[in-house]
């Protein structure tokens, strides 16, 4: 009989921790496919801001300062760049690359002879709805990762978590 | 209104377009792209009160479309009903403050706050955007006009889906459903399943499991 129940309380146990197991694989899995949304727009990104620079550069050497930032969070970003899903160290590049492609805009927004561009115009405004798409795919991210941490974080699944080394998986802030 | 048959498409064949539907016949068909972006609470608010706030970018529209969904209800041809608003927007809105205010402008808070009881300041995100690939098919007869539609849906999370719709433009051509439902059971057979949800629903379903169990 004592070992019919230590057999059913066993088993018991080892559903609980495969479906805790199998919960926390979702959430991971959900996570990683919507960083691969911001992940594409983050890539159409990259590819757009060195043509923009390239046109502050050749109008204005003395913005030397926004272009080396430009420049810098660029290599960082190709630095931190890892299959699969985001590392800290990649959203934080990705971060200051925003900032510094936004500074950039304001730069050539103060030349009036610069935005009259039909070409600068243009890349601008791609820039701007790129920025729209990665807010939008920002917010749906940021959503899964906090139920990837609810679950991660907080019993039984931390205990899961722990035994499994389910990594945290960064937020992706503006 | 929106009336419409919803069913999903569960077979590798091609899609086959019908040269007459209920004895209404094919008058014109188009192909464009579709990003559809869905807004509501964290908490998901507007989902469980069965309505939907989308905007919709259209590959062949200059304009995005804001559209709000109250709750539906199945008719007995198998459609299901449900009230319907859209309103051409000149941008698609990029954070919370950004769409309250164009809620507000279009008068479309008046409608979707109060079934999701949704405060004044209450913070609404993107919870999700699907891509679909869409045909759609116009049938005339007379004055009454049906839309039918191919979808051929990716989701940020899972497989792909595909999906056929077809909707009565217009109240009157509702009556027409139950035929088209008849036809397209006899035309595509086992290959339509009636869509137990929308897509909205799906993606949510996708996304966010936990909220559904």
């Amino acid at each position: 009989m004592a070992a019919t129940l230590g057999a059913v309380a066993a088993l018991l146990v080892v559903a609980a921790i495969a479906l805790g197991y199998n919960r926390l694989v979702g959430a991971r899995n959900r996570a990683r496919y919507t960083w691969a949304d911001c992940d594409a727009l983050l890539v159409r990104r990259a590819q757009a801001v060195p043509r923009l620079a390239a046109i502050v550069q050749g109008a204005f050497d003395h913005e030397r300062e926004t272009l080396t930032a430009v420049a810098e969070a660029r290599g960082q970003v190709e630095r931190t760049a890892t299959p699969g899903g985001p590392t800290t160290d990649r959203v934080a590049a990705e971060e200051a690359l925003g900032a510094a492609t936004a500074r950039l805009v304001v730069v050539i927004e103060g030349y009036p002879q610069l935005r009259a561009q039909a070409a600068t115009d243009e890349l601008i405004t791609a820039l701007r709805e790129i920025e729209g798409d990665l807010r939008r795919a920002r917010m749906v991210y940021n959503r899964t990762v906090q139920t990837y941490a609810d679950r991660r974080d907080t019993f039984p699944g931390s205990l899961i978590a722990g035994a499994f080394r389910f990594a945290p998986m960064p937020y992706f802030a503006e | 209104m929106e009336i419409e048959l919803q069913y999903l498409y569960r077979s590798n064949d091609a899609m086959m377009v019908p040269a007459e539907l209920a004895g209404f016949a094919l008058a014109e068909s188009l192909s464009f792209e579709i990003v559809d972006a869905f807004w509501d609470t964290q908490d998901l608010r507007l989902r469980k009160t069965g309505c939907s706030l989308r905007i919709r970018r259209q590959s062949n529209l200059p304009h995005p479309v804001l559209t709000w969904k109250g709750p539906s209800e199945w008719r007995e041809d198998g459609a299901r009903q449900r009230e319907e608003v859209e309103v051409p927007i000149d941008h698609v809105p990029v954070d919370a403050a950004e769409i309250l205010a164009t809620l507000r402008r279009y008068h479309l808070w008046e409608l979707l706050a109060p079934p999701a009881k949704l405060e004044d300041d209450v913070v609404l995100e993107c919870i999700g955007e699907l891509k679909n690939r869409r045909t759609s098919h116009l049938y005339v007869q007379g004055l009454h006009r049906l839309e039918l539609a191919w979808d051929r849906i990716t989701y940020p999370v899972g497989e792909p889906e595909a999906r056929l719709e077809v909707e009565a433009k217009r109240q009157r051509a509702a009556r027409f459903l139950a035929d088209v439902a008849r036809d397209l059971t006899s035309l595509y057979g086992k290959k339509l399943v009636p869509a137990p949800h929308g897509k909205a629903k799906e993606l949510c379903r996708r996304l966010y499991p936990e909220l559904f169990t």
